[in-house]
């Protein structure tokens, strides 16, 4: 009798399926270490420490990953990471790990990852084993506040989620400001840790990725926990000011995108008013008012608006009836106010198009 | 080689040793390379005439090429086998043969439908010499031996290059025979598939070694 034997070939087995998941997951303040804030609401930043906790089931079955856990933290301003089966942060398995170990993670954990903006940031956790992903779960709701975002609004665009191009109050009186003269600077004046209620008549609210109008308290229920945003008694109108400008290059007309918006908003009977103004040389041009040549003289109240340049439904043409930026300054003054609660908010401000280009 | 009794009539002979070669019809035997004439007992030419053979067996066999590889010590290539890394829990029943706990090894989840192991193509080498017995082929798993098997006596080798039209299963699916044709005039060779999600019952958890025999009698 002669054999011929293949080689061996070798598997280790699991005969029983099981799908790791979480038990729980937990996402608190350690450390305020950062000073961030927004239209007077203070935000978690880089720098804030938080401990986070999880309970990982399952994790440990037969077989186990070398990195069981991941981390999302795309909502809070957190890096992902994953976790290895023997982290120092991990209690529970041996070493190595026997079947049915327990997997405890707690670690104070940095925020670290920039360009995140969320008003209820929820931490995720993945538990994983060698044969797939069991499901992810988030953090309990804890109304925490997240903002990692630097200076994103330029000389011609805002997020609204900083405020370096926002202008405060310029005359101390009752709506409206003036801005009879170029302001300057037009940046870098606003001071966002401040309460809005301290700018008396541009106190419009940036919250959400969005200027939106408001009468919300901040100060209790919101984290993290602050004393200067109660904003229950702000009153309308609420109005924001910024600048376009560019350089050099005289602009007399352009289109204003309001994202949110469209332009029944902004006319007379709309929640919203948008007006341009070329500081110095007119008043508060009315975007949604409809440009005529034959009456314009460029004082409060007079319509800009050119419909041949409107883009899409929420780029609002506009016209300058004559007038340029070479004479104001090179900018003009944009307020857009909020006449009551209903206003639609607006997620992204941007001057454009025009002939030269704004761009 | 056997004829006994392949004639025996009432008044007759009794086998080929009652019966003389006689001469053949081109007209003698002296053509040949054997030493026949046609006064020997037929049974007696015709074991010259095997042992001549079996003399010249290694010179036929070089002259017809190659013989395929054999099952010796041949790596199964895997076939629609789900396999993950992982690492290895101590405990939990799991067994071990030469994996420790904590190693990083193929993990095989026994559940999925698909798991097979197979021969690379035309490599399973049988001597057609040996075809009227060609041996049996066998699965082994973790050094036993499992009762399911396949005598490939059962099967017809086709003409090289033909398609095996006849592929052939053990009840359970365990053993299949993809192909099985003649190769350089005196071998065969063929393909074998091995399905293992038939035997799970015959799966330990932890490590487990599996191996194809072809065991010739």
């Amino acid at each position: 009798m002669a054999d011929y034997e293949s080689a061996k070939t070798k598997y280790f087995s699991k005969l029983v399926s099981s799908t790791p998941s979480v038990s729980v997951v937990g996402f608190a303040q350690h450390t305020l270490v950062s000073s961030k804030y927004l239209s007077g609401v203070r935000y978690y930043s880089i720098g804030d420490v938080f401990t986070l906790n999880a309970t990982l089931l399952e994790i440990f079955n037969k077989v186990y990953k070398q990195y069981p856990m991941s981390v999302n933290g795309s909502q809070v301003g957190l890096n992902d990471f994953n976790v290895a089966f023997d982290d120092a942060n991990v209690s529970g398995p041996g070493s190595p790990p026997v079947d049915g170990d327990s997997f405890v993670y707690s670690k104070q954990v940095t925020l670290d990852r920039n360009n995140i903006y969320h008003i209820n940031g929820k931490v995720g956790v993945t538990p994983s084993d060698p044969f797939g992903n069991g499901s992810q779960v988030l953090s309990p709701l804890a109304n925490q506040l997240f903002n990692t975002y630097g200076q994103r609004s330029d000389r011609i665009t805002d997020y609204f989620t900083d405020e370096v191009f926002r202008l405060p109050d310029n005359d101390g009186s009752s709506y409206p400001s003036n801005y009879n003269s170029v302001p300057s600077p037009f940046s870098g004046v606003w001071d966002s840790s401040q309460s809005l209620l301290l700018y008396s008549d541009t106190e419009g609210l940036f919250f959400n990725s969005s200027f939106l109008p408001c009468n919300y308290n901040f100060m209790t229920g919101y984290y993290p926990s602050q004393s200067n945003a109660d904003y229950s008694s702000l009153i309308f109108p609420q109005p924001f000011v910024r600048v376009a400008y560019h350089s050099g290059v005289p602009h007399g007309n352009g289109t204003l995108q309001l994202s949110g918006l469209t332009y029944s908003d902004i006319q007379a009977a709309g929640n919203t008013k948008v007006e341009i103004k070329f500081p110095g040389v007119t008043g508060w041009l009315d975007l949604g008012k409809e440009y005529d040549g034959g009456t314009f003289t460029g004082v409060d109240g007079d319509g800009c608006h050119d419909g041949s340049r409107d883009i899409g439904l929420d780029g609002f043409g506009w016209t300058g009836g004559g007038n340029f930026t070479s004479s104001s300054g090179w900018l003009v003054v944009v307020r857009i106010t909020h006449k009551n609660i209903s206003a639609n908010p607006i997620t992204f401000f941007k001057m454009l198009g025009g002939s030269p280009s704004w761009e | 080689m056997v004829f006994k009794n392949v004639y025996t009539a009432p008044g007759g002979v009794g086998d080929l040793s009652d019966i003389q070669a006689g001469t053949p019809t081109d007209g003698d035997w002296l053509d040949g390379q054997v030493p026949i004439d046609a006064l020997m007992a037929a049974v007696d030419a015709i074991d010259a005439m095997n042992e001549e053979i079996e003399v010249n067996r290694e010179l036929i066999s070089g002259l017809a090429g190659s013989p395929p590889l054999t099952l010796s010590g041949l790596t199964l290539e895997e076939y629609d086998i789900s396999k993950v890394t992982g690492r290895l829990c101590s405990g939990g029943g799991n067994n071990f043969i030469d994996y420790s706990p904590g190693d990083e090894v193929d993990v095989v989840h026994l559940t999925d439908t698909d798991f097979n192991l197979l021969t690379p193509a035309y490599t399973i080498y049988i001597d057609s010499w040996e075809y009227n017995n060609p041996g049996t082929l066998i699965v082994k798993i973790d050094g036993v031996e499992l009762s399911e098997t396949l005598d490939l006596s059962t099967l017809t080798p086709v003409d090289e290059g033909a398609p095996f039209t006849d592929a052939f299963s053990t009840p359970s699916g365990l053993i299949q025979v993809k192909q099985l044709e003649k190769y350089n005039t005196i071998y065969v060779r063929g393909e074998i598939q091995i399905n293992l999600s038939t035997a799970i019952a015959e799966w330990q958890v932890g490590e487990n070694e599996v191996q194809l025999i072809l065991r010739k009698a």
